[in-house]
């Protein structure tokens, strides 16, 4: 059995939820609800997109709680 | 050959006979899977006499009726055509006083003739049985052995017996060619397949089954069912059936489907099978055994044929992404259509093109034969002819029969080994489910297909969710300072001779908390611990959690290079320490050019001013307002490091909203005392404080130098009085049985929970608890117990703390319950991913289909399978990770630190269970040109840079790495370590360096040690060593500390050191590995 999204060679997509977290998704998979594409690649290419944007690993709802305070 | 007297025909055997004597046992009597029964009901009156003369005509028209199977000088088995055999003709007349008792006697007569089986060397393999039931009505029982007949065949012996039935005056000789024309003997069958082109036909199988990845068995896929089947396959040890007629509304709509996209029903139904196929076997590339009827219209009379001419062949079908059910199923007919002219080929000759061994365990048959199996029900001759049925058995441990009539009818074959009948009926409801869905959206997605009911499918992603018990969420200082505020004065941490109260533990940690929030501690930092197994340790934890900073515990047992690994790893904003910890040095320079972090600020929490600031700081709980910001459910509680497959460790941040529920996994009274035995950097030991701290008992750190496994522990047990402990079950193994009280609750987890072990310790009274969860879910997230001591499989329970377990498929979808797939988690427990991963995270921690909301869930990587009573049961790794001792081992870590000795040049490390059940590390290195590796040298210097259980068992040096055609590593082709030590070892000189050389290979589970082999080297560790010391004890009565064979090591050192046992040496410092 292998997972599907171990397989190296499949095409992937990057999705993106209300939290500005991000899911590596197979293209194979409708995309789930409360999930947005923004990317179709290949694995490695998905890694890097996240890699690169996925700067802040705080959820969005409390980074924007946390930093509402800091401006205050 | 010249035919001696009696005998009319020799003939070899085709392929599936071949076949047929092989499963049958070639000699002797077959009394197996291949004995098969047709019966007939007739009512009205019978002239039995007319029907025997009948029968015996019958036997004079077919040759194949009268062939017996006889090996011969060469060893070759042929077939034997005797000129002139009898019916075998028995005639029953039950006594029976009703038709009930009758039945009763009817099926032990049945019984009998399917026992008494067949000596193949012997015609006929047919029998004949007329049981009388009443007056006007009988059965005809027909018992006979595949080898020789068909179900084509039968279906024609049974017409052509009732044509040439003749009631009151038999037949006269030579009538039965004027009543049913020429028979083709089944000698016809076999000249035809000597002129087929095999070569021809052994290309286009190899074509057709080539880059398959391996067999398809559902056998091995319906879990929990062991090799034991392997021997029942074959036997027909308990064969079995179960029956669905498919609504008539189906039936044709399947028939119009058919039709209207050019493929025939039988390829419907092959497909149907296929694609649950593909479900419980969680293979893409799904193989299923079709039987071809083998009868070649380009064969003149092979119609009329009687003899076994089928043939059963793989069928493939490689499911495709995005692909529509009209286009699969013309696919799957297009591919078979191709076939067709090779269809003459064995099916060994096909498995060996495969090269994978049995291709498939199951078949599918579509029982259509021309002369319409309904015309020969009716009446006959004033005799009413009903119940026709013909067995398809076979050694497959499933067979679907698919009969077609007024209504299509699927039959089900199985091995009660096996399946259950409800399990067997809820198979054929899904093969319903996945017709019913093809007649409906034929041009709906292949993988949309739900073999799942509705109501199943809701069940299985939802149906068993922990019990959202509310547990209100809080943070981690929350839920101790309102267990400090409830219950101030009861003991909260013993730790060696130091007691302390909730208030005075409280009290001390918001001194800290408050130090440390000055110097700059909040949430979304990370702080970590370097300190002792004192009462500083949980103290400094708690003013960690409560000044909102997320704490990482450093294990100060662990080389310093991974420590340093892991510190420049997370980079932690503080590293708490005191005089008796060393840090590693850190770099003041970042090697990836961020440069606005500065490198930790040690805090030697022993120092002088240290101390004094802690000491004049308030000891009230901390408001929000007094941190740097407030703390939240969100931020980070913890971070705990576990081996990564990139060839680093990797940090797993878990935040507040799983904490709550950790500490409800298990009641845990106020009085209790919950023994703190596991390292604090292993995350088990964060529910060690949850459960001790959010239920008011007390938790007992018990020192460094007390933490040894093995008899030892049930003694601490003892001393700190503990009712609760959490341990791996490596551990507990160590510890003799019955030595721990019985009122002590057991937790195990880290690592699957062997049956002997759980047997050994649950039941009596004691509670033994199973848990299981990854770090990255918050350490429980699925619980089973008290365990009861059957020896079953324990399984791993069912989702606690609100979590939910999705069993999926390599698509995604939920399985059936009892199919092995992986396990997926969600729920509060959820961590937030992996420390500066962001790409690590995206890929573990996935959008979960089945929350709608934009959730997500975190996929284990472990199989699992849902038993009946809604329990998941481990069986183990989906890739490469192993867990040593409860430790997670990711292999390429280990190969990473291996590759980076200068000396080596290419090094894999895998998991290999050459014994069963004793998982290890072997590492395979290929050192640099010129360059002369010890295995022992390679092994030390691992030692110095990774934690023990990360440290291989054995190292194999090789001259390169043995790869397969595809240019990958070849795994098959690595050896075993060898056993042997590398120079030759001077045998045992006393008796009592036998004893030692046997009891140290049978710790390290081998066939000999040599006197001067090390034992660390031979893979031995600090269990193994705990378990060598107390065989020592027990077969010398000399008592050795483990220290002892940590500075000998070798059978001739440790011996010498035993002749000075009388003066015990006790070293001040024990190296725990």
């Amino acid at each position: 059995m292998s997972n599907p999204f171990e397989d190296q060679d499949a095409q992937f997509s990057v999705l993106i939820n209300h939290e500005g977290q991000y899911s590596l998704w197979p293209q194979f998979a409708p995309v789930p609800e409360g999930w947005s594409e923004v990317l179709r690649a290949g694995r490695q290419e998905c890694m890097d997109y996240v890699e690169q944007s996925w700067t802040d690993m705080r959820p969005r709802s409390l980074a924007q709680a946390m930093d509402a305070r800091d401006d205050a | 050959m010249a035919a001696p007297q009696g005998i009319e025909d020799v003939l070899p055997l085709s392929p599936l006979q071949q076949g047929l004597l092989y499963h049958a046992g070639s000699g002797g009597t077959d009394a197996g899977a291949y004995v098969l029964q047709t019966a007939v009901e007739l009512t009205g009156a019978l002239d039995a006499e007319a029907l025997h003369t009948a029968a015996d005509a019958i036997m004079a028209r077919h040759p194949g009726l009268r062939c017996a199977f006889r090996e011969v000088a060469d060893g070759r088995t042929v077939q034997i055509v005797a000129r002139s055999v009898a019916a075998h003709w028995a005639t029953s007349l039950p006594a029976g006083q009703n038709a009930r008792e009758n039945e009763a006697e009817y099926a032990e007569i049945a019984a009998a003739e399917r026992l008494a089986g067949f000596d193949l060397r012997r015609p006929p393999l047919l029998r004949f049985t007329l049981v009388r039931l009443s007056e006007s009505r009988h059965r005809l029982l027909l018992t006979y052995h595949h080898i020789a007949i068909d179900g084509w065949s039968l279906s024609l012996v049974l017409k052509e017996l009732f044509r040439l039935y003749r009631p009151g005056s038999g037949p006269a000789e030579g009538v039965e060619g004027a009543v049913l024309g020429p028979a083709v003997p089944f000698r016809e069958h076999l000249a035809w397949l000597g002129t087929q082109d095999r070569a021809a036909a052994v290309h286009a199988w190899r074509t057709a089954l080539d880059g398959l990845a391996g067999p398809c068995l559902v056998r091995r896929a319906i879990a929990g069912h062991g090799g034991a089947l392997d021997e029942l396959a074959g036997k027909g040890a308990d064969r079995r059936w179960v029956a669905l007629d498919l609504p008539h509304t189906l039936g044709r709509e399947l028939t119009a489907l058919a039709r209207g996209i050019g493929v025939t029903v039988n390829t419907v139904t092959q497909f149907a099978w296929a694609v649950l196929l593909e479900r419980l076997t969680g293979t893409r590339d799904v193989m299923l055994g079709v039987t071809v009827s083998g009868r070649e219209p380009q064969l003149a009379g092979s119609e009329s044929m009687v003899g076994l001419l089928i043939n059963t062949l793989p069928a493939r079908f490689t499911f495709a992404d995005g692909e529509g059910a009209a286009q699969a199923l013309r696919r799957l007919q297009a591919e078979q259509a191709e076939l067709l002219p090779h269809q003459h080929l064995g099916l060994a000759e096909v498995q060996r093109e495969a090269g994978v061994g049995a291709l498939f365990d199951t078949v599918v048959v579509f029982e259509s034969y021309p002369m319409d199996v309904a015309g020969l029900l009716g009446h006959i001759q004033d005799l009413r002819v009903e119940g026709l049925h013909f067995e398809a058995s076979g050694h497959y441990p499933m067979a679907l029969i698919a009969i077609p009539g007024p209504v299509l009818r699927l039959r089900l074959e199985y091995d009660g080994a096996l399946l259950s009948a409800a399990e067997a009926q809820t198979l054929l409801a899904r093969v319903h489910l996945v017709l019913r869905a093809l007649a409906d959206r034929p041009d709906g997605l292949v993988d949309h297909i739900d073999v799942l009911s509705a109501e199943e499918r809701t069940r299985s992603l939802v149906g068993h969710a922990g019990p959202a018990q509310e547990v209100a969420p809080a943070t981690f200082a929350q839920l101790f300072e309102e267990q400090a505020a409830a219950t101030p004065d009861a003991v909260a941490l013993v730790a060696g001779p130091d007691e302390l109260t909730y208030r005075e533990l409280n009290a001390r940690a918001n001194r800290i908390a408050r130090l440390l929030v000055g110097l700059g501690a909040g949430p979304e930092t990370v702080v970590a611990l370097a300190l002792p197994r004192a009462t500083l340790l949980p103290a400094a934890l708690l003013g960690v959690t409560k000044s909102g900073a997320a704490f990482l515990v450093l294990d100060p047992g662990q080389p310093t290079e991974r420590t340093g690994e892991i510190l420049r790893d997370s980079r932690p904003l503080l590293i708490l320490t005191d005089g008796r910890t060393a840090v590693p040095e850190q770099q003041s320079t970042n090697t990836d050019g961020d440069t606005d972090r500065r490198p930790p600020v040690v805090v030697r929490l022993d120092d002088e001013e240290i101390r004094a600031r802690i000491s004049s700081a308030p000891d009230t709980d901390l408001e929000d307002t007094e941190r740097t910001a407030p703390s939240r459910l969100e931020n980070p509680a913890y971070v705990v490091y576990t081996s990564g497959s990139s060839g680093r460790p990797k940090g797993v941040v878990v935040t507040h909203t799983g904490i709550a529920g950790l500490g409800r996994v298990l009641p845990v009274p106020a009085d209790g005392r919950v023994l703190q035995f596991l390292s604090l950097s292993f995350d088990a030991s964060i529910a060690d404080l949850c459960l001790a701290w959010f239920s008011g008992a007390a938790l007992v750190l018990v020192p460094e130098e007390q933490r040894t496994p093995g008899p030892g522990f049930a003694e601490l047990v003892r001393r700190y009085a503990a009712t609760h402990v959490l341990l791996t079950p490596s551990l507990l193994a160590t510890v003799p049985e019955d030595a721990l009280p019985r009122e002590l609750v057991i937790v195990v987890g880290g690592e699957p929970l062997p049956a002997e072990l759980a047997q050994a310790w649950a039941g009596g009274g004691r509670v033994l608890m199973n848990q299981y969860g990854p770090t990255e879910a918050t350490v429980c997230a699925v619980s089973h117990g008290p365990v009861r001591p059957d020896g079953a499989p324990v399984p791993i329970g069912r989702p606690v703390c609100g979590a939910r377990a999705y069993v999926l498929d390599s698509r995604l979808r939920p399985v059936p319950d009892g199919v092995a797939a992986e396990l997926y988690l969600a729920g509060p427990g959820l961590a937030r991913g992996y420390l500066g991963a962001p790409g690590q995270s995206a890929e573990r921690f996935v959008a979960d289909p089945f929350a709608r909301s934009g959730g997500r869930m975190y996929r284990t990587g472990d199989l699992v399978r849902r038993r009946a009573d809604a329990t998941l049961e481990f069986l183990g790794r989906d890739d490469e990770q192993a867990k040593v001792r409860g430790h997670r081992v990711e292999p390429a870590e280990t190969a990473a630190a291996l590759e980076r000795d200068p000396r080596i040049a290419e090094a894999r490390v895998l998991v290999r269970e050459d014994q069963p059940g004793r998982p290890r590390l072997v590492g395979y290195v290929v050192p640099v040109e010129g360059c002369e590796l010890e295995p022992a040298s390679v092994r030390a210097r691992l030692r110095e840079r990774l934690p023990d259980y990360l440290v291989p068992s054995a190292v194999v040096v090789l001259e390169r790495l043995p790869l397969g055609p595809t240019g990958k590593l070849d795994r098959r082709a690595l050896p075993a370590p060898d056993e042997a030590p590398s120079r030759p070892s001077p045998t045992p000189a006393t008796p009592r360096q036998e004893l030692l050389c046997r009891l140290f290979a049978e710790v390290l589970g081998r066939s000999r040690v040599g006197v001067d082999e090390d034992f660390f080297d031979a893979g031995g560790d600090s269990l193994s060593a705990t378990r060598l010391i107390a065989r020592v004890r027990a077969e010398t009565g000399l008592e050795q500390p483990i220290s002892a064979l940590y500075e000998t090591g070798t059978v001739a050192a440790f011996d010498r050191r035993l002749d000075g046992a009388l003066r015990r040496t006790r070293p001040a410092l024990r190296r725990m590995r």
